[in-house]
């Protein structure tokens, strides 16, 4: 089953080690994926792929999915990536 | 199960989260409950699922106090942070009554995700749970015990006090429980945390009464706390000359510096070297 968001949901901080997600809907079915960090042309790939493949496991379809990136690691995005999305649902 | 400080580390915070390995602690327990606001607490038990799926854990254990059962958290809790395989859970508000409906609830889990049954240590923390420790402790499920002294205080209807005079009663039974079980047993937080002295003697008096180790809420109070429930270089030495003698006496009780050396003394003496094994401090 897909999902797609039906509101906007955001989670994490802007500290040191973290990093805010917001998920919103958009009308078609497509993912895009924003990314601001401070490490981005090193890890920007990186980070992408986790945010991606933790959409992927949730069958998120049709939303904006925006990082802003404060140095977090891979687990952490992923944990961000994975409560927005729930509270967007 | 040997631990002398467990300290606890809120499930939300990203950046004390990741730096929770290196911290001078025998054990991390991740917070979702008390540490946590309401409104954080889905994103705690996600950030903590996430985090144990992927962080090195080889050189201490890592714990996670769970959401109370009746809560609106406690199965979001199980089904995220279960499968990400923590070495034990706290289970907040325990009591003998409702720790049967508890364990079917983690069981019910396990089973879905087809998990080896974890270690459960229960959080002692109201008038109810101390009087029924005895049904906690019976439970094979039950690995140890965490006496919460700030709740257990709120459901006495009591002040806290700075000597801790009001939690005797409830430390000299749950230890003693624990005891009885062979249960590990951790002893309640100190709150003042620039009170490092107090902290010390508190710890002190625990220890002296049984308690292995102690519930931690700064990572200096841990440093004291090793210290403490750790065993000194004197202890070693004295164990190691009881176990020499032993091995060369032949009698089931003999004098050893001027001391009456029997069957308790002697395992005293072996579990002293045990810990001195497990803490490294063996020379």
């Amino acid at each position: 089953m897909m999902n797609r968001p039906t509101k906007t949901g955001i989670a994490g901080t802007l500290e040191s080690n973290d990093c805010q997600v917001i998920v919103e809907p958009t009308k078609d079915e497509g993912l895009i994926i924003q990314i601001e960090s401070v490490v981005k042309a090193r890890f920007g790939k990186q980070i992408e792929t986790a945010v991606r493949d933790t959409c992927e496991q949730l069958n998120l379809i049709g939303a904006i999915v925006s990082v802003n990136d404060k140095g977090a690691l891979d687990f952490t995005i992923k944990a961000r990536v994975e409560t927005a999305v729930k509270r967007s649902l | 199960m040997s631990i002398r400080s467990a300290l606890f580390v809120p499930g939300n915070s990203a950046a004390m989260v990741l730096s929770s390995p290196i911290l001078d602690a025998d054990t991390i327990i991740l917070d979702c409950e008390d540490a946590i606001a309401m409104s954080s607490k889905d994103s705690a038990s996600l950030l903590i699922k996430h985090t144990l799926m992927q962080l090195p854990r080889r050189q201490k254990e890592f714990w996670v106090r769970i959401n109370p059962l009746g809560s609106d958290f406690f199965m979001d809790d199980l089904n995220n942070i279960l499968p990400s395989l923590p070495d034990a859970l706290l289970i907040p508000k325990a009591d003998g009554d409702d720790w049967g409906e508890i364990i079917a609830s983690i069981e019910k889990v396990e089973n879905k995700f087809k998990l080896k049954p974890i270690s459960l240590i229960a959080l002692i923390e109201s008038a109810k749970g101390v009087l029924t420790c005895e049904k906690l402790a019976h439970h094979p499920r039950t690995k140890g015990f965490l006496l919460g002294g700030e709740d257990f205080a709120s459901d006495m209807g009591i002040a806290r006090r700075e000597d801790n005079r009001e939690l005797l009663f409830a430390r000299y039974q749950v230890v003693t429980w624990a005891k009885a079980f062979k249960l590990l047993c951790l002893d309640t937080p100190y709150t003042d945390i620039d009170n490092l002295e107090g902290f010390k003697l508190d710890c002190e008096f625990s220890a002296s009464i049984g308690f292995d180790g102690k519930a931690c809420i700064h990572p200096l109070q841990a440093e004291v706390a090793n210290e403490v429930y750790s065993v000194s270089e004197t202890q070693i030495t004295w164990a190691k000359e009881v176990l020499e003698e032993t091995k060369r006496q032949s009698l089931g009780v003999f004098s050893f510096k001027g001391k009456m050396i029997d069957r308790p003394v002697i395992l005293r003496a072996e579990q002293t070297i045990e810990k001195a094994k497990k803490w490294g401090l063996l020379r």
